[in-house]
Protein backbone atom coordinates (compact mmCIF):
# COMPACT_ATOMS: atom_id res chain seq x y z
CA UNK A 1 0.00 0.00 0.00
CA UNK A 2 1.56 3.35 -0.91
CA UNK A 3 1.93 6.56 1.21
CA UNK A 4 0.36 8.44 -1.52
CA UNK A 5 -2.77 6.20 -0.93
CA UNK A 6 -2.91 6.81 2.85
CA UNK A 7 -2.54 10.45 2.58
CA UNK A 8 -4.90 11.08 0.44
CA UNK A 9 -7.82 8.61 2.26
CA UNK A 10 -6.45 10.61 5.48
CA UNK A 11 -7.13 13.86 4.20
CA UNK A 12 -10.60 12.93 2.27
CA UNK A 13 -11.72 10.88 5.70
CA UNK A 14 -9.87 13.59 8.59
CA UNK A 15 -11.66 16.85 6.65
CA UNK A 16 -14.50 15.64 8.88
CA UNK A 17 -13.03 15.90 12.45
CA UNK A 18 -14.70 18.82 14.09
CA UNK A 19 -15.74 20.47 10.87
CA UNK A 20 -16.77 24.31 11.22
CA UNK A 21 -19.93 25.01 10.51
CA UNK A 22 -20.04 26.97 6.53
CA UNK A 23 -21.52 29.98 8.75
CA UNK A 24 -19.46 31.89 10.95
CA UNK A 25 -21.28 33.43 13.53
CA UNK A 26 -18.84 37.16 12.69
CA UNK A 27 -21.77 39.63 14.09
CA UNK A 28 -22.22 37.72 17.14
CA UNK A 29 -18.66 37.20 18.16
CA UNK A 30 -17.98 40.77 17.04
CA UNK A 31 -20.39 42.06 19.34
CA UNK A 32 -19.21 40.26 22.48
CA UNK A 33 -15.59 41.44 21.60
CA UNK A 34 -16.79 45.00 21.50
CA UNK A 35 -18.90 44.43 24.73
CA UNK A 36 -16.26 42.76 26.65
CA UNK A 37 -14.01 45.33 25.75
CA UNK A 38 -16.32 48.09 26.55
CA UNK A 39 -16.67 46.59 30.00
CA UNK A 40 -13.32 46.44 31.25
CA UNK A 41 -12.51 47.74 34.23
CA UNK A 42 -8.73 49.47 34.96
CA UNK A 43 -6.38 47.60 34.84
CA UNK A 44 -4.71 46.35 38.11
CA UNK A 45 -0.72 46.25 38.97
CA UNK A 46 0.24 42.76 40.01
CA UNK A 47 1.04 39.33 38.63
CA UNK A 48 0.74 36.27 40.51
CA UNK A 49 2.21 32.92 38.45
CA UNK A 50 2.31 29.28 38.43
CA UNK A 51 0.22 26.86 38.20
CA UNK A 52 -2.34 26.89 40.90
CA UNK A 53 -5.18 23.98 41.35
CA UNK A 54 -8.53 26.24 40.64
CA UNK A 55 -9.95 25.15 44.06
CA UNK A 56 -7.23 26.77 45.63
CA UNK A 57 -8.16 30.23 43.70
CA UNK A 58 -11.70 29.74 45.04
CA UNK A 59 -9.90 29.77 48.86
CA UNK A 60 -7.61 32.08 48.34
CA UNK A 61 -10.37 34.55 46.50
CA UNK A 62 -12.61 34.20 49.79
CA UNK A 63 -10.18 34.83 52.07
CA UNK A 64 -8.64 37.97 50.29
CA UNK A 65 -12.30 39.12 49.63
CA UNK A 66 -12.91 39.29 53.29
CA UNK A 67 -9.56 40.62 54.08
CA UNK A 68 -10.45 43.24 51.63
CA UNK A 69 -13.53 44.08 53.39
CA UNK A 70 -12.10 43.63 56.84
CA UNK A 71 -9.90 46.13 55.47
CA UNK A 72 -12.25 48.39 54.05
CA UNK A 73 -14.47 48.71 57.31
CA UNK A 74 -11.02 49.18 59.40
CA UNK A 75 -9.78 51.56 57.13
CA UNK A 76 -13.21 53.40 57.35
CA UNK A 77 -12.90 53.69 61.17
CA UNK A 78 -15.67 53.16 63.90
CA UNK A 79 -18.85 55.51 63.37
CA UNK A 80 -18.38 57.31 66.21
CA UNK A 81 -16.51 60.76 66.20
CA UNK A 82 -12.72 59.65 67.36
CA UNK A 83 -10.23 57.96 64.94
CA UNK A 84 -7.49 56.29 66.32
CA UNK A 85 -4.60 57.99 65.75
CA UNK A 86 -3.20 55.60 63.81
CA UNK A 87 -5.93 55.88 61.16
CA UNK A 88 -5.56 59.92 61.31
CA UNK A 89 -2.00 59.66 59.96
CA UNK A 90 -3.70 57.89 56.66
CA UNK A 91 -4.34 60.50 53.73
CA UNK A 92 -7.78 60.34 52.11
CA UNK A 93 -6.22 59.93 48.98
CA UNK A 94 -3.82 56.96 50.02
CA UNK A 95 -6.66 55.05 52.17
CA UNK A 96 -8.87 55.41 48.94
CA UNK A 97 -6.01 54.27 46.61
CA UNK A 98 -5.02 51.69 49.15
CA UNK A 99 -8.80 50.14 49.22
CA UNK A 100 -9.78 50.96 45.56
CA UNK A 101 -6.41 48.29 44.50
CA UNK A 102 -7.34 45.78 47.46
CA UNK A 103 -10.95 45.26 46.10
CA UNK A 104 -9.75 45.45 42.23
CA UNK A 105 -7.23 42.60 43.37
CA UNK A 106 -9.80 40.80 45.68
CA UNK A 107 -11.97 41.07 42.44
CA UNK A 108 -9.68 39.62 39.71
CA UNK A 109 -9.05 36.97 42.26
CA UNK A 110 -12.54 35.87 42.52
CA UNK A 111 -13.50 36.00 38.74
CA UNK A 112 -10.38 33.90 37.77
CA UNK A 113 -11.83 31.56 40.30
CA UNK A 114 -15.52 31.62 38.62
CA UNK A 115 -13.70 31.68 35.67
CA UNK A 116 -12.35 28.19 36.27
CA UNK A 117 -15.68 26.73 38.07
CA UNK A 118 -17.59 27.41 35.07
CA UNK A 119 -15.13 26.56 32.30
CA UNK A 120 -15.01 23.41 34.22
CA UNK A 121 -18.82 23.29 34.24
CA UNK A 122 -18.98 23.25 30.81
CA UNK A 123 -16.58 21.12 30.20
CA UNK A 124 -18.01 17.90 32.55
CA UNK A 125 -19.42 15.47 30.43
CA UNK A 126 -21.31 13.44 33.27
CA UNK A 127 -25.02 14.23 33.45
CA UNK A 128 -24.54 14.48 36.75
CA UNK A 129 -23.43 17.28 38.73
CA UNK A 130 -20.38 16.21 41.12
CA UNK A 131 -20.63 17.84 44.58
CA UNK A 132 -17.44 19.34 44.77
CA UNK A 133 -18.48 21.39 42.01
CA UNK A 134 -21.29 22.60 43.57
CA UNK A 135 -19.62 22.96 47.36
CA UNK A 136 -16.86 25.07 45.15
CA UNK A 137 -19.73 27.02 43.31
CA UNK A 138 -21.13 27.67 47.07
CA UNK A 139 -18.23 28.91 48.07
CA UNK A 140 -17.93 31.36 45.14
CA UNK A 141 -21.55 32.39 45.24
CA UNK A 142 -20.65 33.58 48.88
CA UNK A 143 -17.64 35.43 47.50
CA UNK A 144 -19.90 37.04 44.60
CA UNK A 145 -22.41 38.56 47.13
CA UNK A 146 -19.72 39.54 49.66
CA UNK A 147 -17.73 41.50 46.56
CA UNK A 148 -21.70 43.23 45.71
CA UNK A 149 -22.38 44.42 48.91
CA UNK A 150 -18.52 45.69 49.26
CA UNK A 151 -17.22 49.00 47.18
CA UNK A 152 -16.23 46.60 44.52
CA UNK A 153 -19.80 46.46 43.45
CA UNK A 154 -20.13 50.22 43.35
CA UNK A 155 -18.34 49.78 39.64
CA UNK A 156 -21.45 49.83 37.84
CA UNK A 157 -19.81 47.51 34.71
CA UNK A 158 -18.74 45.25 37.67
CA UNK A 159 -21.74 45.14 39.76
CA UNK A 160 -24.02 44.17 37.09
CA UNK A 161 -20.87 41.17 35.91
CA UNK A 162 -21.50 40.38 39.77
CA UNK A 163 -25.04 40.02 39.56
CA UNK A 164 -25.18 37.94 36.11
CA UNK A 165 -22.53 35.70 38.38
CA UNK A 166 -24.34 35.50 41.05
CA UNK A 167 -27.53 34.03 38.86
CA UNK A 168 -25.52 31.45 37.02
CA UNK A 169 -23.83 29.95 40.41
CA UNK A 170 -27.19 30.28 41.99
CA UNK A 171 -28.24 27.65 39.18
CA UNK A 172 -25.62 25.76 39.38
CA UNK A 173 -25.77 25.58 43.25
CA UNK A 174 -29.42 24.06 42.83
CA UNK A 175 -28.85 21.93 40.20
CA UNK A 176 -30.31 18.29 41.41
CA UNK A 177 -27.34 15.60 41.47
CA UNK A 178 -29.45 13.69 39.44
CA UNK A 179 -30.72 16.67 37.42
CA UNK A 180 -31.27 15.49 33.64
CA UNK A 181 -28.65 16.75 30.57
CA UNK A 182 -31.85 19.21 30.00
CA UNK A 183 -31.03 21.01 33.13
CA UNK A 184 -27.73 21.36 32.61
CA UNK A 185 -27.80 22.62 29.17
CA UNK A 186 -30.36 25.61 30.80
CA UNK A 187 -27.23 26.62 32.98
CA UNK A 188 -25.08 26.33 29.67
CA UNK A 189 -27.53 28.61 28.03
CA UNK A 190 -27.68 31.16 30.68
CA UNK A 191 -23.75 31.08 30.95
CA UNK A 192 -23.66 31.65 27.31
CA UNK A 193 -26.46 34.20 27.15
CA UNK A 194 -25.30 36.51 29.56
CA UNK A 195 -21.58 35.78 27.87
CA UNK A 196 -20.30 35.67 31.34
CA UNK A 197 -16.98 34.04 30.14
CA UNK A 198 -16.26 36.44 27.62
CA UNK A 199 -17.09 39.46 30.69
CA UNK A 200 -14.60 37.74 32.88
CA UNK A 201 -11.79 37.02 30.48
CA UNK A 202 -12.05 41.04 29.66
CA UNK A 203 -12.33 41.86 33.43
CA UNK A 204 -9.07 39.83 33.90
CA UNK A 205 -6.09 42.06 33.05
CA UNK A 206 -3.37 40.88 30.83
CA UNK A 207 -0.79 39.35 32.64
CA UNK A 208 -2.81 37.86 35.16
CA UNK A 209 -3.24 33.97 35.10
CA UNK A 210 -6.06 32.69 33.48
CA UNK A 211 -8.43 30.42 35.81
CA UNK A 212 -8.56 28.10 32.64
CA UNK B 1 -6.42 48.83 2.49
CA UNK B 2 -3.60 46.51 3.40
CA UNK B 3 -3.26 44.87 6.98
CA UNK B 4 -0.60 47.15 8.20
CA UNK B 5 -2.42 50.15 7.08
CA UNK B 6 -5.54 48.81 8.96
CA UNK B 7 -2.88 47.70 12.28
CA UNK B 8 -1.95 51.35 12.17
CA UNK B 9 -5.14 52.55 12.53
CA UNK B 10 -6.35 50.33 14.51
CA UNK B 11 -3.75 50.87 16.98
CA UNK B 12 -5.27 54.50 17.32
CA UNK B 13 -8.36 53.06 18.39
CA UNK B 14 -9.89 53.24 14.83
CA UNK B 15 -12.96 50.95 15.15
CA UNK B 16 -14.03 50.77 11.51
CA UNK B 17 -10.33 49.53 11.03
CA UNK B 18 -10.26 47.01 13.62
CA UNK B 19 -13.67 45.44 12.36
CA UNK B 20 -11.79 45.42 8.78
CA UNK B 21 -9.11 43.53 10.47
CA UNK B 22 -11.52 41.52 12.25
CA UNK B 23 -13.70 40.67 9.02
CA UNK B 24 -10.19 39.83 7.00
CA UNK B 25 -9.16 37.00 9.74
CA UNK B 26 -12.09 36.00 11.75
CA UNK B 27 -13.13 32.91 9.61
CA UNK B 28 -9.55 31.40 9.89
CA UNK B 29 -9.30 31.87 13.62
CA UNK B 30 -12.77 30.71 14.41
CA UNK B 31 -12.02 27.72 11.64
CA UNK B 32 -8.95 26.98 13.95
CA UNK B 33 -10.50 27.24 17.22
CA UNK B 34 -13.39 25.23 16.00
CA UNK B 35 -10.69 22.43 15.07
CA UNK B 36 -9.03 22.28 17.82
CA UNK B 37 -12.35 22.14 19.94
CA UNK B 38 -15.02 20.59 17.72
CA UNK B 39 -17.40 22.58 19.75
CA UNK B 40 -19.13 26.15 18.77
CA UNK B 41 -18.95 27.46 21.88
CA UNK B 42 -15.56 26.42 22.88
CA UNK B 43 -14.29 27.65 19.59
CA UNK B 44 -16.39 31.19 19.86
CA UNK B 45 -14.86 31.84 23.26
CA UNK B 46 -11.77 30.98 21.46
CA UNK B 47 -11.80 33.56 19.08
CA UNK B 48 -13.49 35.97 20.77
CA UNK B 49 -10.60 36.07 23.49
CA UNK B 50 -7.63 35.79 20.61
CA UNK B 51 -9.32 38.73 19.05
CA UNK B 52 -9.36 40.50 22.72
CA UNK B 53 -5.90 39.99 23.11
CA UNK B 54 -4.82 40.95 19.77
CA UNK B 55 -6.36 44.09 19.85
CA UNK B 56 -5.38 45.11 23.40
CA UNK B 57 -1.64 44.12 22.29
CA UNK B 58 -1.62 45.81 19.02
CA UNK B 59 0.78 48.14 19.89
CA UNK B 60 3.18 45.71 20.63
CA UNK B 61 2.98 43.57 17.38
CA UNK B 62 6.53 44.39 15.43
CA UNK B 63 5.42 43.57 12.16
CA UNK B 64 8.35 40.89 11.78
CA UNK B 65 5.59 38.45 11.31
CA UNK B 66 2.07 39.56 8.94
CA UNK B 67 -0.34 40.64 11.25
CA UNK B 68 -2.56 37.11 10.13
CA UNK B 69 0.42 35.04 11.52
CA UNK B 70 0.61 37.38 14.68
CA UNK B 71 -3.07 36.98 14.94
CA UNK B 72 -3.18 33.20 13.91
CA UNK B 73 -0.52 32.44 16.80
CA UNK B 74 -2.58 33.97 19.79
CA UNK B 75 -5.67 32.17 18.30
CA UNK B 76 -3.54 28.70 18.24
CA UNK B 77 -1.51 29.98 21.95
CA UNK B 78 -5.78 30.54 23.55
CA UNK B 79 -7.30 27.69 22.00
CA UNK B 80 -4.37 24.86 23.14
CA UNK B 81 -4.25 26.48 26.63
CA UNK B 82 -7.96 26.00 26.42
CA UNK B 83 -8.47 22.76 25.47
CA UNK B 84 -5.91 21.60 27.39
CA UNK B 85 -7.66 23.23 30.44
CA UNK B 86 -10.92 21.66 29.13
CA UNK B 87 -9.65 18.43 29.06
CA UNK B 88 -7.76 18.09 32.19
CA UNK B 89 -11.33 18.45 33.73
CA UNK B 90 -13.06 16.06 31.17
CA UNK B 91 -13.46 12.37 32.90
CA UNK B 92 -13.98 10.44 29.57
CA UNK B 93 -10.45 10.77 27.53
CA UNK B 94 -10.37 8.46 24.64
CA UNK B 95 -5.92 7.94 24.56
CA UNK B 96 -4.53 6.65 20.90
CA UNK B 97 -3.92 3.66 23.12
CA UNK B 98 -7.18 2.95 23.91
CA UNK B 99 -8.61 3.82 20.17
CA UNK B 100 -6.21 1.30 19.14
CA UNK B 101 -7.78 -1.78 21.39
CA UNK B 102 -10.87 -1.04 20.53
CA UNK B 103 -10.06 -1.41 17.12
CA UNK B 104 -7.50 -4.74 17.81
CA UNK B 105 -10.86 -6.36 19.82
CA UNK B 106 -13.59 -5.38 17.90
CA UNK B 107 -13.04 -4.51 14.39
CA UNK B 108 -16.12 -6.60 13.21
CA UNK B 109 -18.40 -5.20 16.16
CA UNK B 110 -17.45 -1.39 15.34
CA UNK B 111 -17.23 -0.96 11.79
CA UNK B 112 -17.56 2.16 11.99
CA UNK B 113 -13.81 3.55 10.57
CA UNK B 114 -15.20 7.34 11.11
CA UNK B 115 -15.25 6.99 14.50
CA UNK B 116 -12.25 4.94 14.94
CA UNK B 117 -10.32 7.67 12.63
CA UNK B 118 -11.71 10.89 14.95
CA UNK B 119 -10.63 9.16 18.23
CA UNK B 120 -7.03 8.55 16.80
CA UNK B 121 -6.51 11.88 15.35
CA UNK B 122 -8.25 12.68 19.17
CA UNK B 123 -5.55 10.69 20.67
CA UNK B 124 -2.36 12.24 19.19
CA UNK B 125 0.28 13.97 20.79
CA UNK B 126 -0.71 17.66 21.08
CA UNK B 127 2.10 19.05 19.28
CA UNK B 128 1.82 16.30 16.24
CA UNK B 129 -1.93 17.13 16.30
CA UNK B 130 -1.89 20.69 16.20
CA UNK B 131 0.53 20.47 12.99
CA UNK B 132 -2.37 17.77 11.41
CA UNK B 133 -4.74 19.77 12.08
CA UNK B 134 -3.44 23.12 10.48
CA UNK B 135 -1.76 21.40 7.54
CA UNK B 136 -3.70 18.63 6.45
CA UNK B 137 -7.28 19.81 7.38
CA UNK B 138 -7.04 23.53 7.28
CA UNK B 139 -4.47 24.05 4.40
CA UNK B 140 -1.68 25.82 6.49
CA UNK B 141 2.13 25.52 5.05
CA UNK B 142 4.72 23.82 6.74
CA UNK B 143 6.59 27.55 6.97
CA UNK B 144 2.81 29.32 8.53
CA UNK B 145 2.36 26.61 11.20
CA UNK B 146 6.28 27.26 11.78
CA UNK B 147 5.20 30.85 12.71
CA UNK B 148 2.38 30.11 14.44
CA UNK B 149 3.44 27.42 16.98
CA UNK B 150 7.00 28.66 17.22
CA UNK B 151 8.81 25.83 15.72
CA UNK B 152 11.24 25.19 12.68
CA UNK B 153 9.22 24.11 9.41
CA UNK B 154 11.28 21.10 9.13
CA UNK B 155 10.15 20.46 13.02
CA UNK B 156 6.65 20.52 11.36
CA UNK B 157 7.41 18.55 8.41
CA UNK B 158 8.49 15.73 11.02
CA UNK B 159 5.66 15.48 13.33
CA UNK B 160 2.84 15.56 10.69
CA UNK B 161 4.73 12.71 9.33
CA UNK B 162 4.84 10.57 12.87
CA UNK B 163 1.12 11.86 13.24
CA UNK B 164 0.37 10.49 9.93
CA UNK B 165 2.42 7.37 10.99
CA UNK B 166 0.43 7.11 13.99
CA UNK B 167 -2.52 7.20 12.65
CA UNK B 168 -1.70 5.08 10.05
CA UNK B 169 -0.80 2.35 12.71
CA UNK B 170 -4.02 2.89 14.53
CA UNK B 171 -6.03 2.15 11.91
CA UNK B 172 -3.52 -0.44 10.38
CA UNK B 173 -6.55 -3.03 10.79
CA UNK B 174 -8.59 -0.98 7.82
CA UNK B 175 -5.57 -1.05 5.47
CA UNK B 176 -7.56 -2.43 2.89
CA UNK B 177 -10.12 0.64 2.85
CA UNK B 178 -7.18 2.73 1.22
CA UNK B 179 -5.52 0.19 -0.75
CA UNK B 180 -8.56 -0.88 -2.36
Amino acid sequence: MSEEKFEAWLKEHAADYHRPPDEVPRDAMWDAITHARAARPTKVAGHIGGRIPPMFYAIAASLLIATGIGLGYWMRGPASASAPATIASVTPATDSAIRRTTYDVASVQHLTAVEALLTSFRAEQRSETDQAMQRWARDLLAGTRLLMDSPAGEDPIRRQLLQDLEYVLAQIVQLDPNAPAADRAIVDRAINREQVLTRIRSSIPAGFPSGT
Amino acid sequence: MSDSELVARAVQGDQAAQRALYDAHVDRVYRLAYRVSGDDDLARDFTQEAFIRAFDRLSTFRRESSFGTWLYTIAMSVALNGIRSVKRLRTREVSIDAAETIGTKERIADPDLKERLHKAIEGLPPGYKAVFLMHDLEGYTHEEIGEVLGIQSGTSKAQLFRARAKLREVLADFAGVWTA
